[in-house]
């Protein structure tokens, strides 16, 4: 009878959807979300396929769900490299690998599926709910658009792998753009997105099963601005989080073979990773000959990025280094470098960071602090564990979002010590997190209430794109209006994604690239890029930022390469277009200037 | 003490209105005497008359505004610069990818796929590929634009209302095309072109203009690198060779508004 009456109450609840004259979103934006979500929950189910497959290589007749999907995003990315070192890359080639996938779900070891109290689960559907706003949102995160989804796009333009100077972002190890790239090429430009929510979702699923803590893990992790307004971006800070916290769990489970893959894809994933890594590898492994074991196969496999940026003939470790000035000034962030500055370091990080200034660049939760001393009442070498990320994170940076590599850890260790603590303990705890939500919360809000604006097809995908991504006008002029075999220079610009063609330069920290081209080349700048099209931005750049460099630095590597552009764009080029600031020139053929 | 004015009258001045610069390169300019420049923004937001000191603000602060016989913006009508009026007749509400420009009481205008001719509420229009950016031309009763020649480059093309051809095909990019009463000028590759339909006269002048052609009658400036940086020249003859760049020239009678070293400066032509 109540099966009866569940299947008339879901034929009703369609019917309403399709039939109510104002459906919101409408049929066709719809019908592209439905298309979104199908087709990268079967990459996702593809990924558990190949995790099934790495257990059963291993000779494990079970395997858990979340060392399944990302051993499997492991061997996803690794074979989708060898396809396209090799040239393969096209729509059938990673259609192929897809199906290879979802054949492996065939394979004899079972998945063990994520068990969890009731109230978790409506917790994390709760915040599934919103972050998936801004997974179907078009995507106006700086990092995503210069980096993330950019290198998705452009691999799947070219078909091929990018780096060097002219794209240094393609340098980086490109575990997980490799696999944004698959879904980009067969879902679509949101699916990264959507891909990247689900595995940020699955990294909360995991924190709190493991723990075995209830709602607790799901309210430490969700209540920080800098966790969930992640969740639904193209990023890899919560994918990597989640690969180092297995590793974490594995070694804990003496499970060695796994914990090196998951180290593997951690590092491959984001290189920031390996201070928490280290941690691990020197705390909570048992014994030395496991520790050479681990930390000699792990950079077996990990060799191959640094190889390929040999291969190259750049420094293995482009573009983190290699250039003629440092890659990034850390002085440039946090609130000092002094011994009473970093005495200070954990007041200042959770009273005076916002989301929006470059300082600590994010937000925590108050109970962040607090569950650094609950892990007092743990393991020693979990304390030990937890101070030297902290000492490595203080050391770089100080940006919040690389303190999300230790986060879904620290959440695991605060919930566990959760469940025994009293109730006057919980209490007080579940007051500090209350307390925190609206400096953390609130500037989500207003994002998210944007957001469905245009998810709900309100607002058109353009006119978000164009009040959200700085140069987006302009980027969007050229795509359409230039010719569609030109190649793109980009100086000053952050929004390469915007571009549905190849283009080079960009920028990343600092816009090193472009200011070591035009520092390297001077006069002949233009003429060496070989060139028809100039994108120019509006560089942010005062010394105000940069006072800890002398005038004289300063002037040479930040103003003078401006200064030298702006002269020779007066010289070997049209202007073409302007936009909000940014311009577009023509190069010219023929200068004798 | 007649010499001495004419020495005065003759110099260059700043123009202290307009400390900021526009977000669009392009403004300020002068036009009708007026020289609109922008706030601290960036914006296109008000006007100045450096022969009588007086301003008037704009409605709103717009990137750039449209310019004919009033000034044309947009959605929000055109504005009356000497009656300080807005007359929502002349509103334009298609998505137009360059500024508007016109006359007493005409408005052309381009979007991505057509080109208008607007004669108070009636509007008439022909579907065309607008490169956009650069404004259109009223040249009497035709329509100049610059087309998108869909290999990179620009072709400007006539609509005489009744046909649609190439302005004067050429296999160098044409660009930045300006009427002025009867006459129309444009930029080319190495070249700058003059033409008046009525005495059909047609001037080619050899010069490599850096940015765009400012036009008042028969009378043409443009930016141009000199020995060391780049000066304004003038169809004329006329050189105004100060040190740093000069750029960005607009032309109104005898006065010369253009932009040096990132602030707003004016000429002023002896007679």
């Amino acid at each position: 009878m109540y099966r009866i009456l569940s299947v008339v109450v879901l034929l009703w609840a369609v019917v309403f959807l399709v039939f109510n004259e104002n459906p919101v979103p409408p049929l066709d934006v719809m019908r592209q979300i439905i298309w979104v979500w199908s087709g990268t929950f079967v990459c996702v189910a593809s990924l558990m396929g190949l995790g099934k497959l790495t257990a059963w290589g291993f000779r494990s007749d079970r395997i858990r769900w979340d060392i399944a999907m990302v051993t499997g995003l492991g061997s996803a990315a690794v074979l989708l490299l060898v396809i396209v070192l090799a040239g393969w890359w096209s729509g059938f080639t990673i259609g192929a690998l897809l199906l290879l996938g979802l054949a492996c779900l065939f394979v004899p070891t079972v998945i063990e599926w994520p068990q969890i109290d009731s109230y978790a689960w409506i917790l994390i559907t709760g915040t599934a709910c919103w972050t998936m706003l801004d997974a179907l949102a078009p995507c106006v995160d700086t990092d995503a658009l210069y980096y993330h989804l950019a290198l998705a796009k452009q691999i799947s333009i070219r078909g091929s792998l990018i780096g060097g100077f002219l794209e240094p972002n393609g340098s980086r190890p490109m575990m997980l753009h490799l696999l944004y790239s698959l879904s980009y090429t067969l879902v679509g430009e949101q699916s990264p997105a959507v891909l990247h929510w689900l595995l940020s979702l699955s990294l909360l699923v995991s924190v709190t099963e493991r723990s075995k803590g209830g709602i607790w893990a799901v309210l430490f992790l969700v209540s920080s601005w800098s966790f969930i307004q992640e969740m639904g971006i193209v990023s890899n800070n919560l994918p990597a989080a989640f690969a180092l916290f297995l590793v974490f769990i594995c070694v804990e489970e003496k499970k060695y073979r796994f914990a090196v893959v998951l180290a593997f894809v951690a590092l491959s994933i984001k290189l920031t990773v390996i201070g928490v890594l280290a941690g691990i590898w020197v705390f909570c492994v048992s014994t030395v000959k496991i520790r050479m074991w681990i930390l000699v196969a792990t950079l077996l496999l990990f060799s191959v990025w640094p190889l390929r940026n040999v291969w190259d003939g750049l420094h293995p470790l482009f573009p983190y280094m290699g250039w003629d000035e440092p890659f990034q000034y850390v002085e440039k962030y946090g609130m000092g470098r002094r011994i009473k500055d970093m005495l200070l370091l954990p007041w200042n990080v959770m009273m005076h960071a916002t989301p929006n200034t470059h300082i600590f660049q994010g937000k925590l939760n108050p109970i962040v602090f607090v569950a650094v001393f609950f892990t007092f009442a743990l393991h020693k070498r979990w304390i030990a564990l937890v101070c030297f990320s902290l000492f490595f994170w203080a050391m770089g940076p100080q940006w919040i979002r690389h303190l999300l590599m230790v986060l879904p850890i620290l959440g695991y260790m605060f919930a566990r010590t959760m469940v025994s603590a009293p109730m006057e303990l919980r209490g007080a705890v579940f007051v500090c997190i209350l307390f925190g939500l609206p400096g953390n919360w609130g500037p989500l809000l207003a994002r998210w209430s944007e957001a469905w604006t245009v998810v709900s097809g309100q607002v058109p995908r353009e006119e978000f794109q164009e009040e959200h991504i700085p140069g987006f006008q302009a980027l969007h002029w050229a795509d359409r209006k230039l010719p569609k075999d030109a190649v793109l220079d980009l100086f000053y610009v952050w929004g390469g994604s915007v571009l549905n063609r190849p283009y080079r330069l960009s920028s990343v920290e600092d816009h090193i690239p472009v200011r070591s081209w035009i520092r390297k080349h001077g006069d002949d700048s233009i003429d060496k890029l070989n060139t028809e099209f100039l994108i120019v931005g509006k560089p942010a750049i005062s010394y105000k930022k940069y006072s800890f460099l002398s005038k004289e630095v300063y002037e040479k590597e930040f103003e003078a390469p401006i200064a030298k552009l702006e002269e020779l764009l007066l010289k070997q080029s049209v202007l073409v277009y302007t936009a909000k600031g940014y311009r577009v020139y023509r190069v010219k053929k023929s200068v004798d200037n | 003490m007649l010499l001495i004015w004419t020495w005065v009258a003759a110099e260059t001045v700043p123009v202290h209105a307009f400390p900021t610069p526009c977000i669009d390169p392009r403004f300020p300019v002068i036009h009708h005497g007026w020289i609109l420049g922008c706030n601290r923004r960036g914006l296109v937001a008000e006007s100045y008359n450096p022969q009588t000191y007086r301003t008037t603000q704009l409605p709103a602060g717009y990137e750039y505004v449209g310019l004919g016989g009033a000034v044309q913006l947009g959605a929000d009508g055109s504005f009356s610069l000497t009656t300080k009026t807005l007359d929502k007749k002349e509103r334009i509400l298609e998505a137009v990818n360059a500024p508007p420009a016109g006359n007493e009481n005409i408005w052309v205008y381009t979007t991505d796929e057509a080109v208008f001719y607007k004669e108070g509420r009636q509007a008439q229009s022909v579907q065309a590929r607008p490169k956009g950016w650069y404004p259109p031309a009223l040249w009497g009763e035709r329509i100049v634009w610059v087309e998108n020649d869909g290999v990179g480059g620009e072709t400007l093309w006539l609509w005489d209302l009744e046909t649609t051809r190439p302005l004067m095909p050429s296999s160098s990019p044409q660009r930045h095309p300006i009427a002025s009463g009867l006459w129309l000028g444009w930029v080319e590759e190495e070249k700058i072109w003059l033409g008046n339909f009525q005495l059909n006269e047609k001037r080619v002048i050899d010069a490599k203009a850096v940015d765009r052609l400012a036009l008042h009658n028969e009378k043409a400036c443009w930016s141009q690198w000199g020995e060391d940086d780049i000066d304004i020249h003038c169809s004329d003859g006329f050189v105004l060779k100060r040190e740093k760049h000069q750029l960005w020239p607009s032309l109104w009678g005898n006065k010369l508004v253009f932009q040096e070293d990132g602030r707003l400066m004016m000429y002023q032509f002896e007679g």
